[in-house]
């Protein structure tokens, strides 16, 4: 086929040479015309669309820049999101430098007796799981991380007084509307409360989840029950590069959250939650 | 056509026109570029769904309603939320998933490519944006990047569409309609002007990514690679990790190499000679991270994208090398 189109168009080009200017209409110079004039039209359509495209791409990779003001942001935001979202600050200005933990604990009575049981670590399984010795890493990389980091910083965006209202234990069920509540009622702005609550049920949702299939009913105890559950979040600093004759850092930041009755998890397949993170999992 | 023929400013500046419409409409651009790139994504679309097989029900299945807070933050939706949810059966949400494997597999064989990409686009944007913790950087260039060749031909090089129509006897279903022969200069504008964006979209990342690095002291420094060296998550290999980032040389080089290759890449393709430069440049910027910090489909989505800077040229040259050695190995 393009053997067949190359030979016919230096057939025209050529013909072009010979053919004298006035026979054309139009302004272009000589031997240039011979494209079908939608074509060229058409080309400077999509050209424009190529155009925008770039100079929308530009503006919002550089959102703090002189050059958004020049567009109307929420016009740039209608065209930009969801499709065409990006954010290419990675590992920047500073790379990742903290290796950050899930950790969940929980309380569980078995025959009427109560006991605690110490922190499981859910991210660590994901990391043996997932990406130790993978050419491929599956998205345990990031999921579960994504949700550490969301939570932590919703947290730390809290006034101090907050993370009293935090930490305070809850027993009802209906616990996720109550906290959010207080913390509305302790000062804290509407969408800081919200922000903090939407991550902090995702969090406990997963910790009830993992609590049962590690120390409840679904981890083959038939008669264990979870009665409350705990998450704790752990950021443990890479030692800077200055120092790092010293050996990898043994110290980390933390922040625990409240003891919490477990969440009602209806779309949470155990099974699967089982085979990752329950006691026989790898 | 010289200046003085034409007349001045005037003269140049329509040469320069008549220039870019020939550019965009004479021919298909960078075709073989087209289909390395059609490979590349195919198998990284492939690598994603094998690798993600066991976990996708916790991340994105049925296992996964632990999120649905977060969920109420997607500024995804219709039509995204068609073909993947989380409490549909787990039977449905599984065949969409191999399909998109299959897709895959159908792009990077070249096999209806134009409609692989676009199903294969589809459903990896569907299925990963319906966990917003579940998804980064990789999923938004691979979508960026794949939806611009869904608009070029991607079947002209070592692909079944090629060696389909090279059978003979075959007819193209075009051929049956003369109408769509007339509009055939269409296709071609799509493939070139894709090109041009998926080249605009290269520079801005390149350029964003390089330009917010130089903003932090550890990338000033030269110790920026040190750190992801030492976080488990970007640590498939921690003997490899512990090795480079245990000599300093090789922290402050890949470092300085990560930033200027990103804040360069554009100006180093202007020349012929930096474009190799570049292109080199990246092949080990992206290289480096696939291995070392564990984000092979990240850096396989980009390469994708930055095999389009490779000329036609080096393509055949390294077609005709392959079919040399394949002839003398299997003598007829």
């Amino acid at each position: 086929m393009s053997a067949a189109r190359n030979g016919s168009r230096a057939g025209s080009a050529r013909a072009g040479e010979a053919t004298p200017a006035a026979t054309r209409s139009g302004t272009a110079p000589a031997g240039r015309r011979r494209h079908p004039r939608a074509a060229r039209i058409v080309a400077v359509i999509v050209a424009l669309v190529v155009a925008w495209q770039f100079v929308a791409t530009f503006a919002w990779n550089s959102s703090q820049t002189a050059l958004t003001s020049l567009i109307t942001l929420k016009a740039l935001d209608a065209y930009m999101t969801p499709w065409f979202q990006q954010n290419w600050s990675v590992f920047a200005p500073d790379p990742v430098d903290a290796n950050l933990s899930f950790d969940v604990r929980a309380k569980v009575s078995t025959d009427g007796t109560a006991h605690e049981t110490g922190w499981y670590t859910v991210t660590d399984a994901d990391i043996t799981r997932g990406v130790l010795h993978k050419i491929v890493p599956s998205r345990d990389y990031l999921t579960n991380f994504q949700l550490v980091d969301d939570l932590y910083t919703a947290f730390d965006a809290l006034p101090s007084s907050a993370q009293k209202v935090v930490a305070a234990q809850q027993t009802s069920p209906d616990w996720v509307p109550a906290v959010r509540g207080a913390l509305v009622k302790d000062g804290v702005t509407t969408a800081d409360a919200q922000n903090f609550s939407r991550y902090e049920d995702s969090a406990y949702r997963l910790a009830t989840a993992v609590a049962d299939v590690r120390w409840g009913a679904a981890s083959g105890a038939a008669d264990a029950r979870i009665s409350g559950v705990q998450v704790r979040l752990r950021s443990a600093p890479v030692r800077p590069f200055a120092s790092r004759a010293l050996g990898p850092s043994t110290t980390y930041s933390y922040f625990v959250d409240g003891w919490r009755a477990p969440l009602s998890i209806p779309d949470v397949n155990l099974g699967v939650i089982r085979a990752l993170y329950g006691g026989g999992a790898k | 056509m010289s200046l003085a023929a034409t007349g001045g400013v005037r003269g140049a500046i329509s040469d320069a026109y008549a220039r870019g419409e020939a550019w965009v409409l004479d021919e298909k651009r960078a075709t073989y570029g087209a289909s390395v790139a059609r490979i590349v994504m195919g198998l990284t679309i492939v690598a994603f769904v094998l690798a993600n097989a066991g976990v996708v029900r916790y991340h994105w299945g049925d296992a996964s309603g632990w999120a649905d807070p977060v969920r109420a933050t997607s500024n995804w939706g219709w039509p995204f939320d068609i073909v993947f949810s989380h409490t549909e059966p787990v039977g449905v949400f599984l065949l969409f998933y191999w399909l998109l494997g299959l897709a895959g597999l159908a792009l990077a064989a070249g096999c209806y490519p134009r409609i692989a990409a676009i199903v294969a686009l589809f459903l990896y944007v569907s299925l990963v944006e319906g966990n917003p913790l579940a998804v980064d950087q990789t999923d938004n260039a691979t979508r960026i990047i794949l939806f611009f060749f869904c608009f070029t031909d991607m079947s002209q090089h070592w692909s079944v569409d090629a060696w389909r129509r090279s059978r003979p006897g075959h007819k193209r279903w075009r051929d049956r309609m003369p109408v769509l022969e007339r509009l055939d200069w269409l296709p071609t504008i799509l493939h070139n002007f894709a090109l041009i964006a998926v080249a605009l979209q290269l520079f801005v990342i390149y350029t964003v990514a390089g330009l917010s690095k130089v903003q932090g002291v550890s990338w000033q420094n030269g110790t920026a690679l040190w750190y992801p060296l030492n976080v488990y998550r970007f640590e498939p290999w921690p003997a490899l990790s512990h090795l480079l980032g245990g000599n300093a040389l090789i922290v402050m080089v890949g470092t300085y190499v990560a930033v200027f290759a990103q804040l360069f890449f554009a100006l180093l393709l202007l020349a012929r000679w930096t474009r190799r430069i570049a292109l080199l440049a990246v092949l080990a910027l992206h290289g480096g991270i696939a291995i070392f910090l564990g984000l092979p489909l990240f850096s396989a989505a980009m390469l994708a994208a930055d095999t389009i800077f490779v000329s036609s040229t080096t393509y055949a040259w390294l077609e005709a090398w392959v079919r040399r050695r394949v002839q003398t190995r299997n003598p007829r």
